[in-house]
């Protein structure tokens, strides 16, 4: 019945997996090398010198957005309930789109390096800047947790390697990379990644249809033929529709709040460049998604769900598993250092946005009142990414063993409740305040963090009570509105004389852009 | 729509009623505008390029918001139709269209597809005509 589960070579240390995987970690640091030479001021370290073209920057945000999770996640979820994984397949997508139609090129156009940019340019920037940076922050920390423990966690399934040992070489290498190549290498991690991870499931996917006359559907029937016709038709996964409307909120409008996401639209030349970019990222993850649901479909026939729940209750295993049943042991390999690769190029993202809000919004606009020279910018902005990462490798063995899946829609539903609504209001709406944009984001912040402590994800999964306060477990079909519903009534009781006259300035860089960049 | 903005001079009926409205609208800096108001009406003649190139600005930049707006209800619509088809049309999404195929699979599939010709959309509309009026405004 399930021929893999003896045979498998997942768990043990494998050395054509650390191949790959040093090699990976070879070539990335030659580009970090290659990259450190080219990175001398802010504008480099930030934004790579707006150098980069629409083209890579659309492999560099499918980089930055294809997570392990996505890739191993929504495998595992199709391998084991079939139809329900394209559910969050979707979601994952949907807010490409949005980023595109409301975000992308204003913010090329507003701001230099942050999404704080953006919201500070008509309003007093002190209260936005440090709003703004803990919006940041506190989406940058659960996302950065998140990844560290899957990371180590899939290390030690995969490699063999100790929890503690995997989150250090992650810590590192992301420290490296950052610390000396800035958003140069970090872009250039992220594209060899996406190339690396696209490749990957397109090999993975032609191999399981090679086996089904090149037909999808001839793969669907066998699944349904030996699993029952269910697992073509939605299953359990929403059982409730108030739950699923508030998640989907969550991925819509969270994706145009991620600050990683977000900064690299500074990193090419204009506007334009920007929406291709989207547009071409928008593609590759649709393509990658359509494949991750072929690769689950394939490990649910071929691998089968009793085997791959019996390497990881998750179900996390079931591509890796397929590429070991139809690859051998070196695509296993293979595969396995292009997921390791994936939480390492996302880990590099995340943190030069965390050490962006750190250095340029709180050290260089609060505490230096806009007044840091080059020299110190580029020091505090250094300082900061290896603080954050020091945190970062802190955290992750903080939270060892401990379920932390929720962090990333968690992370999701700040991003859509504290930082989209001022972002979106700052942007498109004349009478907006600083004490509207201000208190939108603190609002969404904090009632974020409170309703998910108070949700069925913390009280009853994690805490183990019978019940919860609060029914959704994502909090994002109240903090959305609640927060943009705070923006607005507090910038219409109390209007601010220079906060509207300078929209008509902003609306017209919104669209002429800055013409000094 | 786009038409008007590249035509650039529309009547000054309209850039006086875009006003008025604007003011009416309770605009915070009202009271400080209605004195301004007057002067501008009466500097027009000899301001005519500058002012209706910013009106050009404006009618552009309300109808990049509008094509923005619609299409994040497209998506948003899609999404959520497919999301209330899961939740409450269980046996419809699960009936076959063909062998291995069912209803479910082929419109989460068209979702991804449909969120993607959406981004074509909006970049072709953005490439062929934003992109122009806009340069036909800076060149001004």
């Amino acid at each position: 019945m399930n021929p893999a589960a003896a045979a498998t070579a997942i768990g043990q240390p494998s050395a054509i997996a650390m191949v790959f995987f040093f090699l990976f970690i070879a070539i990335t640091l030659g580009i970090t090398y290659w990259a450190a030479r080219r990175t001398s001021t802010t504008e480099q370290f930030y934004a790579a010198g707006r150098s980069i073209t629409a083209g890579q920057n659309g492999f560099a945000l499918a980089g930055d957005y294809m997570s392990a999770a996505s890739f191993l996640g929504i495998a595992g979820l199709v391998s084991t309930t079939g139809f329900d994984g394209l559910i969050y397949s979707t979601g994952w997508l949907v807010g490409w789109p949005i980023v595109l139609f409301l975000i992308a090129e204003p913010l090329r156009n507003l701001g230099r390096y942050t999404f704080s940019d953006v919201v500070a340019l008509r309003f007093r920037q002190t209260p936005v800047r440090i709003a703004a940076a803990t919006g940041t922050l506190a989406t940058v920390i659960l996302y950065l947790i998140a990844q560290m423990v899957g990371a180590g966690g899939l290390i030690k399934l995969m490699f063999g390697l100790s929890y503690e040992q995997a989150i250090v070489v992650v810590g590192c290498a992301m420290i490296a990379y950052v610390l000396f190549g800035g958003m140069i290498a970090t872009t250039w991690v992220q594209i060899v990644k996406a190339i690396l991870l696209l490749a990957g499931a397109a090999i993975l996917a032609v191999l399981v249809l090679l086996r089904f006359d090149m037909n999808p559907l001839a793969l669907f029937a066998a699944a349904a033929e030996r699993y029952g016709a269910g697992v073509l038709a939605p299953g359990k996964l929403v059982s409730s529709p108030l739950d699923a409307l508030s998640l989907g909120l969550a991925l819509m409008f969270g994706t145009a709040g991620l600050p990683h996401i977000l900064m690299r639209f500074y990193t090419v030349p204009d506007a334009r460049a920007a929406r291709l970019s989207v547009f071409y990222a928008t593609g590759l993850i649709g393509v990658f998604y359509l494949m991750t649901f072929i690769l689950g479909f394939g490990a649910m026939v071929l691998v089968g769900p009793d085997a791959i729940r019996a390497v990881d209750a998750g179900g996390n295993m079931a591509a890796p598993l397929l590429a070991e049943l139809l690859g051998g042991t070196a695509f296993l390999g293979f595969i396995a250092a292009v997921a390791f690769a994936t939480i390492l190029a996302v880990v590099a993202g995340l943190t030069l946005s965390g050490a962006a809000a750190l250095s340029h919004d709180l050290w260089v606009n609060v505490v230096r009142g806009g007044h840091a020279d080059a020299r110190e910018q580029l020091a505090v902005a250094r300082i900061a990414t290896v603080g954050l990462g020091v945190v970062a490798i802190a955290l992750g063995i903080a939270f060892k063993g401990q379920n932390v899946a929720f962090m990333v829609s968690l992370a999701f539903a700040i991003a859509a409740s504290a930082n989209f609504p001022a972002l979106v209001l700052a942007i498109f709406w004349r009478r907006c305040t600083t004490a509207g944009a201000v208190s939108s984001m603190a609002v969404g912040t904090v009632a974020t963090l409170s309703l998910i402590a108070l949700s069925p994800t913390v009280q009853v999964d994690l805490l183990g009570n019978a019940t919860a306060w609060f029914p959704l477990k994502n909090p994002a079909l109240v903090t959305i509105p609640l927060s943009f519903a705070v923006g607005i009534v507090v910038s219409l009781v109390a209007p601010e004389q220079g906060a509207a006259a300078r929209f008509a300035a902003l609306s017209r860089q919104l669209h002429f852009g800055d013409d000094q960049s | 729509m786009l038409r008007a903005a590249l035509d650039g001079a529309p009547s000054r009926a309209v850039a006086a009623s875009a006003l008025t409205s604007a003011r009416g609208a309770g605009y915070p800096s009202a009271p400080m505008a209605k004195p301004t108001k007057p002067r501008t009406e009466h500097a027009r003649p000899g301001r005519q390029q500058g002012s209706s190139a910013e009106e050009a600005l404006e009618h552009l930049a309300r109808s990049r918001t509008r094509v923005g707006m619609l299409l994040t209800l497209a998506v948003f619509t899609v999404y959520f139709g497919f999301i209330a088809a899961v939740a409450y049309a269980r046996p419809l999404l699960g009936s076959l269209v063909a062998p291995g195929l069912s209803v479910g699979i082929l419109a989460g599939a068209l979702v991804i597809v449909a969120a993607w010709l959406l981004t074509w959309v909006y970049v072709h509309w953005a490439n062929t005509r934003y992109d122009p009026a806009l340069r036909a405004l800076r060149e001004r």
